[in-house]
């Protein structure tokens, strides 16, 4: 098993402390925040997924990735703010 | 050479990442859970982003790392700011004499 | 309200041109990262999209002229991005101490900063969110409303002089 194969699983095992935060997250803001920190873990695993195949059209699903996430929260803690109306 | 400084980078920036992810289990304040955990995981992002553009060597997968990595530092200070101002701005107090 | 057509003047002058150019050039390079190659053929093509982009955000989206809105020069920004990744590395070193030791004193805070451009005002805030301890929490006009995580003073002269360090200055100089 190579570095970059590790690395993955550290990656993976991290990202599931974010899903923790957001099962036990008491408010809706905490739920956000682990979102926001499981699409950081997402976008790092696909780099070292394209890394480790060692194709570089995979890294634009990461790009795509971060846009969609970014949009993501920001619309979800503006609804939240508004209370419904965007 | 460059490689190996790579790994390091990678390793250096993993450890970061984790100390993100466990402060935000600990902590019990919703702001400084926020506070912090974007600080850690910015760094902890930008170490091993640039590790793995040093494994990559000079190529496109590379520059397009770059691209990702400028895009994250520009929107990731936007959202955690658009969730601690919806928070706030639906009336969240903050909890005073610094309880950990 | 995002589809009006607005007429704001648009001079023609050789500084106007210059910098649109700039811009354009920005664009087919990004592009030409995109594509994975830079020959000729796609820079062009990349070029070409960049100014239809450019020309639809003046025309549909913008509320003032594109020139007027990101008046940035290259060599600031650049030095801007270095001095803000030296801030982004101590601010995770001093959140790494914090989380170690569990010392926090969390409150809110009222700053006022000196710049009138709100394009400028909203990048100081991005800076501020990402240096120690700080998270701009809601601006408006000249007063920002900061989280400080370590926080000493209320006083919001004191106060914004630590937080704001010399992002003020670097974005003051033209």
């Amino acid at each position: 098993m190579s570095f970059l194969n590790g690395v993955l699983i550290v990656v993976a095992v991290l990202g599931l402390g974010g899903v923790a935060r957001v099962i036990i997250g008491p408010t809706i803001w905490d739920r956000i925040l682990g979102l926001n920190l499981i699409s950081s873990k997402i976008i790092v695993a696909i780099v070292f997924f394209a890394l480790i195949l060692e194709k570089s059209f995979l890294l634009d699903i990461a790009i795509i990735y971060s846009l969609i996430g970014f949009i993501g929260s920001v619309l979800i803690s503006r609804f939240v703010e508004k209370k419904g109306q965007v | 050479m460059i490689v190996g400084a790579g790994y390091a980078l990678i390793a250096f920036g993993l450890f970061f990442t984790a100390t993100g992810v466990y402060s935000v289990l600990k902590f019990q304040d919703f702001y400084s859970r926020a506070v912090i955990t974007s600080k850690v995981d910015t760094v902890g992002f930008t170490t091993v982003l640039i590790g793995a553009m040093l494994v990559s060597g000079a190529n496109f997968f590379t520059l397009k790392i770059a691209l990702i990595l400028v895009f994250e530092l520009l929107t990731t200070p936007l959202s955690t700011h658009a969730i601690a101002h919806s928070a706030y701005a639906a009336g969240y107090k903050v909890r005073r004499s610094g309880d950990v | 309200m995002m589809s009006s057509v607005d007429n704001h003047p648009r001079p023609v002058s050789l500084d106007r041109i210059l910098r649109l150019a700039r811009v354009t050039v920005m664009f087919a390079i990004i592009w030409g990262i995109f594509s994975e190659s830079f020959a000729p053929g796609q820079l062009i093509l990349g070029a070409i999209v960049g100014l239809v982009t450019l020309f639809a955000t003046d025309k549909y989206i913008l509320k003032q002229d594109y020139v007027a809105t990101y008046r940035f020069g290259f060599f600031r920004a650049i030095r801007y991005f270095f001095n803000l990744m030296i801030q982004i590395y101590l601010a995770g070193f001093s959140a790494l101490y914090r989380i170690i030791t569990g010392k926090l004193n969390v409150d809110v805070v009222e700053i006022h900063t000196e710049l009138d451009d709100p394009f400028l005002i909203s990048l100081l805030a991005n800076s501020i969110t990402l240096t120690p301890g700080t998270v701009t929490l809601a601006t408006e006009g000249r007063k920002l409303l900061v989280i400080w995580i370590n926080c000493s003073t209320r006083d919001p002269d004191e106060a914004g002089r630590i937080i704001k360090a010399n992002f003020e200055d670097l974005l003051m100089r033209r």
